[in-house]
């Protein structure tokens, strides 16, 4: 107990003073910067001895809800994730055009539509027959516009990607680099509280990338898993890397299988382990996951419903029927059918039915060239009611027939009478089954004398033909971007009027305009529910520009639907974030008040110095 | 709890932002007229807008089609109405007109015909916007050959002049119209046409006697033949014989011949001779004079009648010849040697050849067609009256005239039965005036559309500016809030 002892408190509490003051001074000056948390000063009794000897300012301390935080990332990690939808949606939206002027391509098939009943109406008019082949060339290019397009996206999905990944390497690095800083001063008692905000800064902006979970250790230190548990970052981050891929096309895809996959994936390099990260499923939520969505899911299955629109085209155009002939042999009967005409893609379809019980089968035998397609699935064809096979025809007719007989009960026999023909006979005597029908779909390659159809579309620059080939990709893929008018058809406008050369059409016939009319408008067509419209079992089917207006509208609510719920989610990661701001935020009257407290005790405490001088200088002039 | 000043003025600049963007929406919706620019933000409405946009465009579609379809339809009844007025005109003049030559050996009728074939041929000539409208789907050919070639051919080619003078010489034959008088026994006549299977000449279809003592036989046998036989008793005075004839054109005739004591005989009559053997050989020669007359009134016309068939048939029925009076077959004339009156195509059901779409699954098939029946026939009944000629020293001549002029008017009565061009013309205008209410419904569906469609699609102007002025006055309320709270902050009060 001596004056000197209480100008030490007094000292102690002039630099508590000015530490406080120091804090609201930069708790002011940031109660603006996104991030910051208010910071406050926490002091204590000063005890030497058993006596306290004035007051300690402790290192500066900020008030964080964790439990808050990590439910901030979580959302804001939809957020953003959501955010990608709709930005990519809302073009593919734009791409249908405004209602008001109609200039989808919904409205393009409709328009083309009518210029072909317009052809029907004057077959002998060139102008008439010219704007049709116009309509035509104009649904043609905005099918290849709106499919390139969509790969441009896909393409923008990947380089996204690509630098979403660089970010996330950036913030993982700068995490680590303040988990050191943390610990070493932590461990010398010094505030962290800026720091943490930092590292804090750093951890939301990967969380909008990616979901994560951090984890706090005593040490100061926090660890970085995925949403789905892979460790991102312990004392080291690890290292993730892309594969970009520069171009993309329709048939580019992910695949698990390595060899398979066409476009990049994210690994994660953890000293000699590699993971791939979208095979394990840890992107769930973040931009990284909205990206990866819209690369692998949403916009093909955009492509798949234009590739769709774009095959019925071609195929409604330029398929034909052809009725099978009768055939015995002995005691049975069916019928037989030319096969020389058929090409990758076309089918025979077999009617039977079992006797006596009369359950009919229809089997579609699907003619494939590539045998590592096969067996093919039953939702090869739209329709639902049939049983499908996959033939590989490019082998001797012997092979042809064993193939299809291993396909098909004993009771209906196979067989190859003569050169390319193939016959479908029942078992006679015995009575077992009854064949009905033989039917083929094939696709007329040329302009004239093989029926009223026309193979108007084509595929690609090299004009070829389009017969839904099944391959390694099937034809159908990314057809939509390659679908063209058929340019002997643009040569000679009146080959949309004649279909046979003996006797030679006249140009004043309606028949095969009015028959492209039908069927184009045949409501029967089904569609492959491999689209997303439509299921296997109940398929879409309608006529070809219902389908056109179909896609349209899915589309249109898909996008609208990523508004609503990019808005809506928006709201929820705004409400917590404000929430959040709200409870760490510097709230500045409470500064204020707090400027008014140290100031006093700053003045109190001087005053105590005062005070002591006064009783010294008493002190010292009792002695003069 | 604390709230951190920058969270306050955070939330109240995202009202106001919030406040902003939908002024932005709402200003764009007044200047627009619009609700949206975009299908998503249609919702709902968006599956009714597309259809009833794809409504109403297929509806214009039908709609052109039924102009077009409408033009072409009112162009041909145009048409056929005229050639119907040429029709009557030609039937009446048959029907009623006189034998009065004019100096090329033709009525005034005949005259008129020449000149209303080339007028008709115009009018089965027409051009609507680049396209026949009577040749059926040959719409770039005229579908009739001009009256000129029509009638007289050229040097190659056949004209329907020329048809009929073959047609006549064979079926004139040697005067007698293909028929053989022969006594094959003294008291007895035999008639017989002069080949089996011919088309031509007279046709003994039936004879009928009430002659006394003549046994009549046949017609039988091929080529068919009569025989008449004389015998006790005579006939006498007053009684007859009927001979009924087929015409080359599938009418008939009848030949009468009546016993007479007369001699000699007036025509139509035979003298009773003194025995079966004289009666007989007049009996003879009164059938031959009359069998004569007939072939240059009512064989000849049918005749003619008959070769305007062959012509107008398709393809045209030829003689077999030369020579020509004693062809007995016909042969299909060719492009090569016959003029084809008719250009156009000859596929499918005349009258139906064109498809008009003129609604969902609604469709009207139309287009009449130059060589249909009932237009045909004015064409070819106008040809044969202006093919036709007379020579006026012929007594028969007038007889023949109105042999031919009866047959005309007959036809163009469509007393045959055919569809008549009236029936056309009115059949035509049925499907005109389905064409006409198919026109009025679409067009009430397109306004009706399109109506719902500006509801749906279009922005009230007065919801937009209603709630215009309760975002602004929500926003100056706001502005208000934010410059009062700005002023309370302890910074003021120190």
């Amino acid at each position: 107990m001596s004056l000197y002892s209480a100008i030490g408190s007094a000292m102690s509490g002039l630099n508590a003073s000015q530490a406080g003051l120091d804090l609201v001074s930069r708790n002011i000056a940031n109660s603006g910067t996104v991030g910051y948390t208010r910071k406050t000063s926490v002091v204590s009794n000063n005890v030497a001895g058993g006596e306290g000897i004035g007051v300690q300012t402790l290192a500066a301390t900020r008030n964080v809800d964790n439990f808050l935080q990590q439910q901030i990332r979580t959302e804001t990690g939809k957020s953003s994730q959501l955010g990608v939808y709709n930005s990519f949606l809302s073009r593919v939206n734009n791409m249908f055009g405004s209602p008001d002027s109609d200039s989808s391509m919904a409205a393009s098939v409709t328009a083309m539509i009518g210029k072909l009943q317009a052809v029907a109406t004057s077959p002998d008019d060139p102008a008439a027959r010219q704007t049709f082949l116009n309509s035509a060339t104009n649904l043609t290019s905005q099918l290849n516009s709106m499919s390139q397009q969509l790969q441009g996206m896909r393409l923008e999905a990947e380089q996204n990607i690509s630098t979403s990944v660089d970010t996330a390497n950036t913030q993982l690095k700068t995490i680590a680099d303040l988990n050191n800083q943390i610990a070493q001063r932590q461990a010398t008692n010094v505030s962290v509280a800026d720091l943490q905000d930092q590292r804090d800064a750093a951890i939301d902006k990967l969380s909008t990338l990616m979901d994560v979970k951090a984890v706090q250790h005593d040490d100061g230190t926090v660890s970085i898993f995925t949403g789905g548990g892979q460790l991102l970052l312990d004392k080291q981050p690890v290292k993730l890397t892309f594969d970009e891929h520069t171009s993309l096309d329709a048939t580019s895809s992910y695949n698990i299988d390595q060899a398979k996959r066409t476009v990049g994936t994210i690994t994660l390099q953890n000293g000699t382990t590699s993971v791939d990260l979208i095979a394990s499923g840890a992107f769930r939520t973040g931009s990284i996951s909205g990206y990866l969505d819209m690369r692998d899911k949403v916009l093909p299955q955009a492509q798949s419903q234009l590739d769709e629109l774009a095959s019925q085209l071609a195929l409604s155009m330029s398929q034909e029927n052809m009725n099978g002939t009768a055939a015995t042999s002995g005691a049975a009967t069916g019928f037989s059918i030319d096969t020389s005409a058929l090409l990758p893609g076309n089918s025979l379809n077999l009617t039977y039915t079992d006797t006596p019980g009369g359950t009919q089968h229809k089997v579609t035998i699907v003619k494939v060239t590539d045998p590592s397609v096969l067996p093919l699935s039953n939702s090869t064809t739209a329709n639902p009611n049939d049983t499908v096979i996959g033939i590989n025809f490019d082998q001797p007719m012997v092979g042809i027939v064993a193939d299809i007989q291993a396909a098909l009960p004993a009771s209906v026999s196979v067989s190859n009478p003569s050169g390319n023909v193939i016959s479908f006979l029942d078992d006679g005597a015995t009575g077992a089954s009854d064949v009905n029908a033989v039917s083929a779909t094939v696709t007329s390659t040329g302009l004239t004398d093989s029926g009223t159809g026309l193979p108007l579309f084509v595929d690609g620059n090299g004009q070829a033909t389009y017969s839904g080939s099944l391959g390694n990709p099937p034809q159908v893929v990314g057809f939509a971007g390659r679908i063209t008018v058929n340019k002997a058809v643009i040569a000679d406008d009146t080959s949309l009027v004649v279909y046979r050369t003996s006797p030679q059409t006249l140009i004043g016939d309606d028949t095969r305009p009015n028959a492209l009319l039908a069927r184009l408008g045949d409501t029967s067509r089904q569609y492959s529910a491999t689209s997303g419209i439509g299921s296997a079992t109940s398929p879409f089917s309608g006529s070809v520009d219902s389908f056109a207006r179909r896609i349209v509208s899915v589309q249109a609510a898909q996008a609208q639907n990523a508004s609503d719920n990019a808005s809506a989610q928006s709201m929820v990661s705004d409400a917590l974030q404000q929430k959040f701001d709200s409870e760490t935020g510097v709230n500045i009257d409470n500064e204020m008040s707090n400027l008014i407290v140290f100031q006093n005790a700053y003045a109190a405490n001087a005053r105590v110095i005062t005070t002591v001088k006064q009783l010294f200088d008493v002190l010292l002039s009792i002695g003069r | 709890m604390q709230i951190s000043s920058y969270a306050q003025s955070l939330t109240m600049r995202n009202s106001i932002n919030n406040i902003q963007t939908q002024l932005q929406d709402l200003q764009k919706q007044l200047t627009t007229g619009l609700k949206t620019d975009n299908f998503a933000s249609l919702g709902d409405a968006r599956s009714l807008v597309l259809s009833l946009n794809n409504q109403v465009s297929q509806s214009n579609s039908y709609l052109d089609t039924i102009q077009t379809t409408q033009l072409r339809m009112k162009s041909s009844m145009d048409v056929l109405t005229s050639m119907n007025d040429i029709g009557s005109e030609l039937k009446t003049g048959s029907l009623t007109g006189p034998f009065d030559l004019t100096s090329g050996g033709q009525t005034n009728l005949q005259i008129t015909a020449g000149m209303r074939l080339s007028q008709t041929i115009d009018l089965l000539n027409l051009n609507v916007g680049d396209r026949q409208l009577f040749g059926g789907k040959n719409t770039q050919t005229e579908p009739v050959v001009n009256s000129t070639l029509m009638l007289n051919g050229d040097t190659t080619h056949a004209g329907l002049k020329t048809v009929i003078a073959q047609r006549n010489a064979a079926d004139l034959g040697d005067g007698k119209g293909r028929l053989a008088l022969t006594s094959p026994s003294a008291g007895t006549v035999s008639v017989s046409e002069d080949a089996a299977g011919s088309p031509y000449g007279f046709k003994l279809s039936n004879v009928s006697s009430s002659l006394a003592g003549a046994t009549v036989t046949g017609p039988a046998g091929s080529p068919a033949a009569t025989n008449v036989a004389f015998g006790a008793p005579l006939p006498s005075a007053g009684q007859s014989i009927l001979f009924d004839l087929t015409l080359p054109d599938g009418t008939s005739t009848t030949v009468k011949l009546t016993a007479t004591t007369d001699s000699p005989p007036a025509a139509g009559q035979f003298t009773i001779g003194a025995d079966a053997a004289t009666t007989a050989s007049n009996f003879q020669a009164a059938l031959g004079s009359s069998l004569q007359t007939e072939a240059k009134r009512s064989l000849i016309s049918a005749s003619s009648v008959q070769a305007g068939n062959d012509f107008f048939a398709n393809p045209p029925v030829r003689v077999d010849g030369p020579p020509y009076n004693t062809a007995t077959a016909t042969i299909a004339g060719t492009p090569d040697n016959t003029v084809i009156w008719y250009q156009g195509d000859d596929s499918g059901t005349a009258g139906n050849n064109f498809i008009a779409t003129i609604g969902d699954g609604s469709q009207v098939a139309y287009g009449a067609r130059a060589d249909q029946g009932a237009l045909s026939t004015v064409v070819k009944n106008a040809a044969l009256l202006a093919a036709v000629t007379y020579s006026g020293n012929d007594n028969d001549s007038a007889a023949a005239y109105s042999e031919l002029t009866k047959r005309t008017g007959s036809a163009l009565n469509y007393d045959n039965g055919g569809q008549s061009l009236q029936s056309v013309i009115t059949d035509m205008g049925l499907k005109s005036a389905t064409l006409d209410s198919a026109q009025s419904r679409l067009q009430t569906q397109i306004s009706t559309s399109k109506s719902v469609l500006s509801d749906t699609q279009n922005a009230d102007p007065y919801a937009v500016a209603t709630q215009l002025n309760a975002l602004m006055t929500q926003l100056q309320a706001s502005y208000q809030v934010t410059s009062s709270l700005s002023k309370l902050s302890l910074v003021k009060f120190l």
